[in-house]
This record gives C-alpha cells, structure tokens and sequence, in this order.
C-alpha cells in the first residue's frame, strides 16, 4: 500500500529583493508502508524542502503530496487535519527540536495526546528507544546528542504516525551514535508498519538501513531504485559521481574522485538536464531538453 | 618537524581518557587515528595543543623538535601553537568567527606571531586562499563565513591553520561534516599540502575510508591507548589487534553489522 505520494511537486523560497529559488522543482516519489526510503544528494539539493512540505511546513506551488489518501494542506497556525498527524517528524538536531525547558515525559505526551492514547505511558516509549524509564522526570540538557535524538524519535512514534520522516537526523551526532540512531529508526518504523524516509547525505549509513534510494540533484529526483541495485550499477552520471566520491577502506592510499564544479544556483538552473554542466558524459541533448522520465532521469537511460 | 608523543597519560576531572599514549609524526607523512567516540582521539589532539580542560592532569612527553610541549610554560606554548602547530576542526561553521571577515580570521595571528604588516598579511591572506583553491581570492577576502558554502568555509579553516606556515597540522574530523563529493576535495587538498609543504598531519577520524585514502600510518585507538599502529596497508588489509578487525568488519557491508553500541 502505497502510504506517502508526491507527485511533480514544486516548492519555491520567496524572499524580497530576490530571485525566485524553486528548491523543489518537479519530483515524485512514493513511500509504502514498511518501506525504508532514504533520499540522498548534496547539501543544497532541496532535500529538507521536500521534506518539510510533506509535513505541511513549507506550502507546495504545484504538484500534489498526498499522505495515506489524504491531500497535504500547509500547517495552520493552530490544528491541523487529523489524518496529517500520521506524518511526524524528527528533525536535525535534537538541542534545537526538544523544548530545553520542559520535562521530556512531557514532551513525549504531548505526542499521546495527539493520537489520543490514553493507554500507553511516556515511558513505555523511552523503553522502546532504548532508555531507561525514568528519564522521563529529566530535562533535555541532562542528556547526550544521541539521547536527545531518542528522545526526540520516541516523541515522534507517540503520536503513532503512518509515515516517520528524518530530516538528517544523524547528522548532527556524534560519528559513533549515528549508525545506530539510523537503525534505531528503521527497526521501529518498520516494527509499527509505517513507512520511513530517511533523509541524509551520508550515503554509508543509507545504504546499511533504505530499501529503496532516491537520489536527489538541484530539485529533481534524478534516480531511483532498490539500494542494493543502485550500489551495484549506479546508472545516472550524478549516482556515479556520488558512489565514487565515498572512499573505500582498501588500504590502498586511493584518492576519491572529486567531482567537478559546485553545485549551480537553484535560482538560476541551467538549461535542459541539471546536470549537464558538471556531467562527464554530457551530449548534445542534454543542453536543451531536460530528461523528464524516471526511474534514471538521464537521456543515456531513456526507457525504451 | 617530527612529533613524538610518548606514554601520554590525561585525567580530566577522576576520569583517566588516556592511559599511555605513543604516537610518532613525521614531516610529509599523514598519521590517521582512528577509533570510535570517547576513545581518547579528540583529547590527544587537544593535549597536543595544550587545549585540555582547566584542572586536568597530564604525563608523559609530547616532542616537538626537542621540547617537550607538556612540560612549557603558557607563554611559550603560545609562540608554538598557531605558529607552528595548528589544528582544523570538524565543524567550520563554529570554528570560524561568524562576524569577521576571512581576511581578518587569516591575517590576526599572521600578524601577532611573524609581526608582518597589514599589507603583506594581506598579500598572504590571497596566496593562501589560492593555494586551498578558493575562487577569486580577491573578492574572497572581504567577505564573512556565511557567504561560503561548507566545504568552501572548511578551506578557509585550513587557509587560517595555515597561516603562519606550520609544521605541524592536526585535523579532527576535518571532512565528517561535509558532503562525500566536497569531502574529496578536501581530501585530496589535505594530501596535496602534506606532499608540498611536507607537514606532518595527524588526522583524527572514526571513517577508515577517509583513513585508507589519505593516511601513510594508521594507528587505532581503543579506551585510551593505541592498541595497534602500522603502514596503512598492513592495518587495513591484515590487521593483527582484534579490535581493529571488528572495527574494520563493523563497516556497513553485504552483512549489515553495526558498530559497538556507544557509551
């Protein structure tokens, strides 16, 4: 069951007194339930963006999100629809997603609350992300980043969500905690049957937890796949580029291969294929079409 | 330069975070360390430095062309560190001072330990914005960290370690905050500095890719000693301590293992 449906979605950034910037400009994705999908691509891709208009943060300018057959409406100052609570969040970093001056067992209700549960204890949940119960009469500075980021998953599952988004929710930990907070969050998603995407540039740690991989460039969704078959046989020059980058502990004293160039203002895209300024392979069509196709959006991978 | 850290020991409050350190540099050479969390890689940067927390306790002797860098007095220590040791840090957002410009951040301790005057710290300030190939240095150096982008501040963080031409180079998690693709960059300039200025880098990562790409030794670190120290390619390929293999095994591949549970 398909529980998560973006389809060519459009997310643009306003500011005045300057250019238009479509963060989000065009992509679809899905996400069923039990499935672990894990968005990859450089910083400045626009994978936050998405993320954030699927929990109604950001407003889409075109393009649909639906979360389990509901359309996804911008978040209102005050409620929002009952069937968008099923679509909850952990964000970044934890010192800035936990009120620093509430106790977290309070903090975890609010979550209970939401799905009106009445049953089930604050520290039922903390049990389930591994920490002891009687955290819950502490406060958020009492603890580590990796704990914090517990906390702040089983905040999240309290509210029984249908579809738990990461948006880099390792990234801001310490290098030893975050494989395990990955598969902290995979292992429960799954448990509960709701589905994960799991946003993150760390590629490593993608791999070790997604069934399936999205790869994200300047807006658009330019590949995807099953992880382990996009690892085997990358087929976008970008995936490659990507894949390549991440060095192997061989023992062999190999540079990774730097990819050329940065990554082009989103406010000013280049024409046809996003890529093609940075592209090995780039051809003649690439400059003034762009591959609107899936699952590799890349005029050598066109389906026949 | 070479830098010689021997039975280096560090109490930071009760707790013992190095039980007999011994770790050699040599000039041109990258040293890796690795190790997960908490296993004392960070503090042996920071002891190097003399950047350990106030009231902790030290033995054993870090060399440094032969002075001993534990037993100097603060004033003297000063004249070494950022003269001829520096460090990176993993984070260039916070290492670098958000309100000054990157002219001023590279040219501050040019000035205080070589004395140079504004107009020549500014001419060194372009070359080494060149040398970490940022573009156009010019318009570079007036501007402030936030105009830059991760892996273009992380240049400028090694430009200002730079500065007063160091011998020695200590970089702690220098690319763990950076995407893959900038990481390679950085990487490849870090290698390239070491071969052309003939530093003596010690590179702190918990990432054994990163380790295998740039180090030439690599030691492991495990609960406040090195528990294995050896040519990149011995270590990696045919590791002898038994930590080194699990740590080596726990790398996400076709079995899906995870490293140990943290503290």
């Amino acid at each position: 069951m398909t529980l998560l449906t973006i389809d060519d979605l459009v997310v643009e950034h306003r500011t005045p007194g300057r250019p238009l910037v479509r963060a989000v400009a065009g992509a679809s994705l899905t996400v069923a339930a039990g499935e672990v999908v894990g968005l990859v691509g450089e910083s400045g891709c626009g994978k936050s963006t998405l993320a954030r208009a699927v929990c109604g943060l950001h407003p889409a300018a075109a393009g649909t999100i639906t979360v389990g057959g509901h359309p996804v409406t911008s978040l209102g100052l005050r409620s929002r629809h009952r069937a968008l609570t099923g679509a909850q969040m952990v964000f970044q970093d934890p010192y800035a997603s936990l009120n620093p001056r509430r106790r977290v067992g309070a903090q975890i209700a609010d979550g209970l609350r939401t799905a009106d549960d009445r049953t089930t204890a604050p520290e039922d949940l903390l049990e389930r992300v591994g920490l002891p119960r009687d955290f819950a009469e502490r406060f958020p500075h009492e603890f580590s980043g990796g704990q914090r980021q517990r906390i702040a998953i089983a905040r999240a599952l309290a509210a029984r969500p249908s579809l738990l988004i990461g948006d880099e929710p390792i990234s801001a930990l310490d290098a030893s905690a975050q494989a395990h907070v990955a598969r902290l969050m995979r292992d429960l998603a799954v448990e509960s049957g709701a589905g994960l995407l799991f946003i993150s540039h760390d590629l490593s740690v993608v791999r070790l937890i997604a069934d399936r991989i999205a790869v994200m460039y300047l807006g658009k969704i330019v590949e995807t796949g099953p992880t382990a078959e996009v690892w085997a046989d990358p087929k976008h020059p970008y995936t490659r580029a990507l894949l390549g980058a991440i060095p192997i502990p061989d023992g062999r004293g190999v540079l990774p291969t730097e990819l050329p160039g940065d990554v082009p203002d989103p406010a000013d895209p280049p024409s046809g294929c996003r890529f093609h300024p940075r592209c090995p392979l780039v051809m003649d069509v690439c400059l003034d079409r762009e591959p609107e196709f899936g699952p590799v959006a890349c005029w050598l991978h066109k389906p026949a | 330069m070479t830098l010689t850290i021997s039975g280096l020991k560090v109490s930071i409050r009760e707790a013992e975070i190095l039980r007999g350190v011994d770790l050699t540099v040599s000039a041109g050479h990258v040293h890796g360390l690795a190790g997960e969390s908490g296993s004392g890689k960070t503090v042996t940067g920071l002891a190097v430095l003399g950047l350990l927390p106030h009231g902790s306790r030290t033995a054993g002797t870090i060399d440094l062309a032969g002075r001993d860098l534990l037993a100097m007095p603060a004033k003297q220590l000063n004249a070494v560190r950022g003269a001829e040791i520096a460090m990176v840090f993993q984070d260039p957002a916070t290492s670098l001072h958000p309100m000054v410009t990157v002219g001023v951040q590279l040219t501050e301790h040019m000035r205080h330990h070589i004395g140079v005057g504004r107009k020549e710290a500014r001419e060194r300030a372009l070359g080494l914005l060149a040398k970490v190939r940022i573009p156009s240095p010019e318009t570079a150096v007036d501007r402030y960290p936030h105009q830059f982008s991760g892996g273009m501040r992380q240049r400028i963080a090694i430009a200002v370690a730079l500065a007063c031409e160091p011998k020695v180079l200590i970089a702690d998690e220098p690319t763990t905050a950076l995407d893959v693709t900038v990481q390679a960059g950085i990487l490849r300039l870090l290698r390239g500095l070491c071969d052309d200025l003939g530093l003596a880098v010690l590179l702190v990562t918990h990432d054994l890719g990163v380790m295998s790409a740039v180090a030439d030794e690599v030691s492991v670190m495990k609960d406040g000693l090195v528990v294995e120290t050896g040519p990149r390619g011995q270590v990696l390929t045919e590791p002898r301590h038994a930590y080194t293999r699990a740590l080596l095994e726990s790398l996400p591949g076709d079995d899906h293992k995870l490293p140990q549970e943290e503290r």
